[in-house]
């Protein structure tokens, strides 16, 4: 009892820590979505993808796979993509992409686990978030 | 020296905050109404995500108590089978922080036996963020939250064995 109230101060300020850290990275796209959404019509997301099954997860896991971030980041951006009229697979692509697929942490990952190891547990995750995200949309 | 490096990393969010904040005032004058219209957007979007934030809170610090590194080596490092599969998957979804925090010890437990199969499914299914869960269904619901973290699990598994198969990390 006397050690669980000796940890509950360090413990609270290791999270407080990591929390802060989150919010100023949420406000911060917050911002960016919300002029986003206020900027760009709706019609030029249809341009980029036009509702093709194959094509619209194939370039959403591309965005997804060479950005970097809080997984919130890629919630709210999904989330503004989706009230723009990006279909949900995409959606699916890029949020799933986005944490499986590290192309900037590549080399550092490379680094403690070797070229190959890395390359095919990035390639596969790549393929994986299209098949999966072609699968949501089938199911839901 | 270290230490004011990661300090001054952990000062950038705040940084691109300020940057921003300031793109705001000069849009202010820039053009008022797209201001106003991009103000109203973002208090619409922060008042749907700040109660979760509390949530996600609690989530973190529950994390943070029952959860460590050296837990992870203790369980996983000797750990092979279906108890090694159970073991890389629950670790992997409640293990929080940078992923870079955890190489260094996936290395460590890859030099002490555990295979690639395990190391690859740990990595996926960091994927599935256990604090975040609550955010994901806010923003998609929670049928799709449901079904994507059980198809995110068994695809951990595929992940797994084609990692197995194909890396030559054995004989490296």
């Amino acid at each position: 009892m006397n050690s669980e109230k000796k940890k509950f101060k360090p413990v609270l300020n290791k999270t407080w820590k990591a929390f802060k850290m989150v919010i100023p990275i949420i406000l911060s796209v917050l911002l960016i979505v919300a002029f986003m959404q206020a900027l760009v019509p709706v019609e030029s997301y249809k341009k980029v993808f036009s509702g093709n099954i194959f094509f619209d997860p194939l370039i959403a896991a591309v965005l997804g796979s060479v950005s970097l971030g809080n997984p919130i980041v890629s919630y709210i951006i999904g989330d503004g993509l989706l009230q723009s009229g990006v279909s949900l697979v995409a959606v699916t692509a890029f949020i799933i992409s986005w944490v499986t697929v590290g192309l900037i942490q590549l080399p550092a990952e490379t680094f403690y686990f070797g070229k190959r190891f890395t390359l095919i547990r990035n390639a596969t995750s790549f393929l994986g978030a299209i098949f999966i995200a072609i699968t949501i949309g089938y199911i839901l | 020296m270290k230490s004011g490096k990661k300090k001054s990393k952990n000062r950038i969010p705040l940084i691109v905050l300020v940057l921003i904040s300031v793109g705001y005032v000069m849009l202010y004058f820039i053009d008022g109404a797209l201001f106003h219209k991009s103000i109203g957007k973002f208090s619409a979007l922060l008042v749907q995500i700040a109660p979760f934030l509390v949530i996600i809170f609690f989530i973190m610090f529950l994390n943070f108590w029952f959860l460590n590194p050296e837990l992870i080596k203790k369980y996983l490092g000797k750990q092979s089978g279906f108890k090694g599969y159970g073991l890389a998957i629950l670790s992997g979804i409640i293990s929080v922080g940078s992923v870079y925090v955890w190489y260094p010890l996936l290395k460590d437990l890859r030099n002490s036996g555990m295979s690639d199969k395990l190391t690859a499914i740990f990595i996926y299914n960091r994927a599935i963020k256990l604090h975040l869960l609550p955010l994901m269904i806010l923003y998609f619901g929670i049928k799709f939250t449901v079904i994507l973290s059980i198809e995110m699990i068994l695809f951990s598994f595929i992940i797994g064995f084609i990692v197995e198969k194909f890396s030559l990390s054995k004989v490296q």
